[in-house]
């Protein structure tokens, strides 16, 4: 059972461009149906730890395991296929389709049309603006409109596992918390998520369990609540920007 | 593109020298091994592509401008001595000089015009200019006789300085020295252009335009300098070629030349001395082996495919070119050899 | 009709099928450019190969293939030497420079250009159809077939594939690649199949163009280059990337030759076309139509 018991784990992975080293010896255990936030200054290596894990970046050494499976060297269509969504950080949608062809794209590796269609209903119920832009292009969306769209398009594919890189990046106060309670509902859709995220005390709020790096290595991790309240911490490592 | 390949085949400073100097010598030795007129005349077409392709890769490989408009400097040089030099009662250095200028001009207001002008549209544009060019040497008979040619250019008269002596160029070794000097000065602008700080200057302008104005360097004037000077080389040479060969032809800008430049240059190297030297060379010599060797004269289609299909897979498999095949192999000499310094 | 008035029309008409067949070419070129964003100098030898392809089965001494037949053959064939193309000499160099781009798609024209010569000489070949010589005359003005066929085809096509990319799954994905194609990795769109399906697509477009318009006009070896720099200004002047801008622009560029041609100086048609074109480029480098994001 112990496979089960966490539905992504990684173990002593290094990775990075080329001659560039960026991760250093990362292991993580995220357990299924759990947030787990990643923190870390600018440049730790958050974004390159998600891209690792969806396979764009290749590791150069260490394992990768998705419910036990090992998927340490598979492409990114493969990890797609074992269930695990990834919202990179930045706008990341085709601007000149449609909200509605969005997220169709977003599921472009089912083949079930009526399904397909089905789900983005219940995305239109669940983010309401989405179904009243679903004709405008994504590109004229506003930037809070977009990152709700990103979320969608990443769940079109009903992942098990969803890895989210800054999502409030730039948004407006209101919005941040809208970001962070649909994060919240999607968790508890039984998806389990990796959000990596500048703000770390609203981050932590939300979340179960969270990893801080640190120049691409690890240096602390716990229960998101002990985390928050470790002033050390927050103080040397997540302070403010 | 190429900068790694020069850093790691460096020579130490005497042995450059010496290289140079013997080059210098064999260049002009060479016509007194043979008296084959053929032969000289293959010199000379050697040299002549030298000088097009350095002058083209001061723009394409240096100013990162891959203007497919280059012959239209040379062939317009050539109309300059063709038309406006007998008019002027101009001689053949002075005609030289006059399209050299002129050039060098047309040049600058095409920069400004062009450079407005990025990446691909860039090259875009460029072939557009020159196509028109080339329709209007077709077409506008009354200047330039259109197909027909402008025939019967006069041949260089050099008077001897200090003397009363005037030289009636005619003979093909008596151009191949001529031409030589014009190799010469080119490579000295070459190097200078490219060298040191001012090459540096190039490099970030090639890499990133953005970057480079961010740190001080104006990437147009920059393009504007090596477009001027490679149209004003270049223009020279046109009207060199004009003298030589006694005819101009609309053909002396047409697209087959701007084709055989990227050849050279692409396959030798871009952006370096050596490589585009070898590819001048070798794009020069191979033609006439092909022919020497082969059976009969191989057809021009035939051969144009070959050399199409060199540099696609040039593009494909070896991107760095010839020049970095040579580093790469004297590399791996020195690795092989006797142990000795890593260069830093 | 007074007869300046139908001389008038003529040279429009005229026009209108020169535009067609510039649309045509353009289409395809413009494809793969928003797409995977590569300009293809090779692109009007394509035409030529096509147009050679529809020569050699019009000449076949053992068979006698009606036109109707040729038509998809041609169209199969240019897709396949497209394809072809794409996997050989494109696909290794794909993820390059501009620069690499233009100077590798060169060679390509280099070597298709002289390979034609050697195999078909440098004469320029006819290849007429039944339709050409059917000549029609509406109120007066004498038109054969054949053109009526290109500008009813170039709109049918047009619409066909506005149609395919925008209700079609792989239509939308290729509109997906051609705006981010960072994001199609996320989403699972394979970027590289879709270069060669618009490679295919762009080539048996052109293949169309080429069956249908070689009857026209004469087929000789270098007879794309010309075509490929028209598609390209008819690209810029559309602004880079505007699929239905380049097609209007490529309209324009039809009928002003024509009009030129007909009136002015037969031998500066092309003067003026490319003249148009560079104007445009300085007055509005971002095309007369301005730029969009992708297809
Ligand atoms: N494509 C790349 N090629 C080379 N180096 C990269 C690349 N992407 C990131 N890096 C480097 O890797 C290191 C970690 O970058 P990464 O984007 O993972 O940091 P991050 O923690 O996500 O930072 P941020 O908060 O700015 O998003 C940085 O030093 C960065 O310069
Ligand atoms: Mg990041």
């Amino acid at each position: 059972m112990a496979a089960n018991e966490f539905a992504l784990e990684l173990r002593n992975v290094f990775s990075g461009y080329g001659e560039i080293e960026v991760l250093q010896d990362v292991s993580i255990s995220v357990r299924r149906n759990a947030i787990v936030s990643i923190l870390g200054a600018n440049g730790a290596g958050k974004s390159t730890l998600l891209k690792t894990i969806f396979g764009i970046v290749r590791p150069t050494s260490g394992q990768i395991l998705l419910g036990g499976d090992d998927v340490t060297l598979l492409p990114p269509i493969e990890t797609l296929r074992r269930g695990v969504s990834y919202v990179p950080e930045g706008r990341s949608n085709f601007p000149g389709l449609t909200v509605h062809e969005n997220l169709e794209m977003g599921a472009y590796i089912r083949d079930d049309r009526d399904g397909v269609l089905a789900d983005i209903k219940t995305l239109y119920e669940r983010f309401p603006i989405l179904g009243e832009k679903r004709d405008a292009m994504a590109g004229n969306l506003s930037g809070g409109q977009q990152q709700a769209l990103e979320m969608g398009i990443a769940l079109m594919l009903r992942p098990q596992v969803i890895l989210i890189d800054e999502p409030t990046l730039g948004l407006a106060p209101i919005l941040v918390t809208e970001v962070f309670k649909a994060i919240q509902d999607i968790n508890d859709g039984g998806t389990t998520v990796v959000l990596v995220e500048q703000n770390a005390p609203r981050a932590l709020e939300i979340s179960d369990y969270a990893f801080v790096l640190e120049l691409g290595r690890i240096r602390f991790q716990g229960p998101a609540q002990e985390l928050a309240a470790n002033e050390e911490i927050i103080e040397a490592y997540l302070g403010e920007r | 593109m190429s900068q790694g390949a020069a850093r790691s085949t460096r020579l130490p400073r005497w042995g450059r020298v010496a290289l140079a100097i013997s080059l210098v010598l064999l260049a002009l030795a060479l016509p007194r091994l043979t008296s084959s007129g053929y032969a000289i005349n293959a010199m000379i077409t050697t040299v002549r592509w030298m000088i097009f392709a350095l002058s083209f890769d001061l723009v394409a490989g240096h100013a990162g401008a891959v203007s497919l408009g280059h012959p239209v400097f040379f062939g317009v040089g050539a109309y300059v001595a063709a038309i406006l030099g007998p008019r002027l009662g101009l001689t053949f250095i002075s005609d030289m000089l006059l399209a050299a200028v002129l050039m060098a001009l047309l040049a600058l207001l095409a920069g400004i015009a062009f450079f407005r002008i990025r990446g691909v549209t860039f090259a875009i544009g460029t072939l557009g200019a020159a196509i028109i060019a080339q329709l209007i040497a077709n077409n506008a008979f009354t200047i330039t006789r259109g197909p027909m040619c402008i025939q019967g250019v006069a041949r260089p008269e050099l008077t001897i300085p200090f003397t009363e002596t005037t030289l009636r160029v005619a003979e093909p070794i008596q151009y191949y020295y001529l031409s030589l000097p014009l190799l010469f000065i080119t490579i000295i602008i070459y190097l200078a252009l490219t060298s040191s700080r001012l090459g540096r200057a190039f490099t970030a302008v090639r890499e990133d335009e953005v970057r480079a104005f961010a740190v001080g360097v104006s990437p147009l004037r920059y393009k504007l300098l090596a477009l001027t000077v490679g149209a004003g080389i270049v223009g020279a040479l046109g009207s060199f070629q004009a003298h030589y060969v006694t005819v101009v032809c609309p053909s002396e800008m047409s697209l087959a030349l701007t084709t055989t430049l990227l050849i050279i240059v692409f396959v030798g190297g871009v952006g370096s001395f050596r490589g585009v030297m070898i590819g001048a060379l070798i794009f020069s010599i191979l033609p006439r082996l092909l022919e020497a060797g082969g059976t009969q004269a191989i057809s021009p289609a035939l051969q144009q495919v070959v050399y199409g299909v060199i540099l696609v897979a040039v593009m494909v498999f070896m991107p760095g070119g010839l020049d970095d095949l040579v580093s790469r192999v004297t590399r791996r000499l020195r690795k092989a050899g006797p142990r000795e310094e890593q260069q830093p | 009709m007074p007869i300046e008035l139908e001389i008038f029309f003529e040279h429009i008409l005229n026009g209108l099928t020169l535009g067609g067949l510039y649309a045509l070419v353009t289409l395809g070129l413009a494809l793969t450019f928003s797409v995977i964003d590569l300009v293809n100098f090779a692109h009007g030898d394509l035409f030529m190969m096509g147009s050679y392809t529809l020569f050699v089965l019009l000449t076949l001494e053992s068979i006698v293939l009606p036109y109707w037949l040729i038509i998809p053959i041609v169209i199969v064939a240019v897709a396949f030497y497209a394809v072809v193309l794409e996997r050989v000499a494109i696909h290794p160099i794909i993820n390059k420079s501009w620069r690499t781009h233009a100077v590798t798609t060169l060679g390509l024209s280099i070597i298709l250009q002289n390979a034609a010569l050697i195999i078909f000489t440098g004469d320029p070949r006819q290849t007429p159809t039944a339709l050409t010589a059917s000549i029609v005359s509406p109120f007066g003005i004498r038109i054969s077939m054949q053109r009526i066929v290109v500008l009813v085809v170039t709109i049918v096509v047009f619409v066909g594939l506005q149609w395919f990319v925008r209700r079609t799954k792989t239509g939308k994905s290729m509109r997906a690649v051609s705006q981010n194609p960072a994001m199609c990795e996320v989403v699972g769109i394979n970027v590289r199949r879709m270069a060669t399906i618009t490679f295919a697509i762009g080539g048996a477009i052109t293949g169309l163009a080429a069956v249908l318009i070689a009857p026209l006009f004469s087929v000789f070896p270098n007879m794309g280059a010309l075509l490929t720099l028209k598609a390209l200004a008819a690209i810029v002047m559309g602004g880079m990337g505007h699929v239905n801008g380049a097609i209007y622009a490529a309209f324009l560029l039809g009928i002003v030759e024509a009009l030129f041609g007909g009136y002015v100086s037969f031998a500066y048609k092309d003067v003026i076309s490319f003249g148009l074109f560079i104007l445009v480029l300085f007055v509005r480098p971002r095309g007369i139509f301005g730029r969009r994001v992708g297809l």
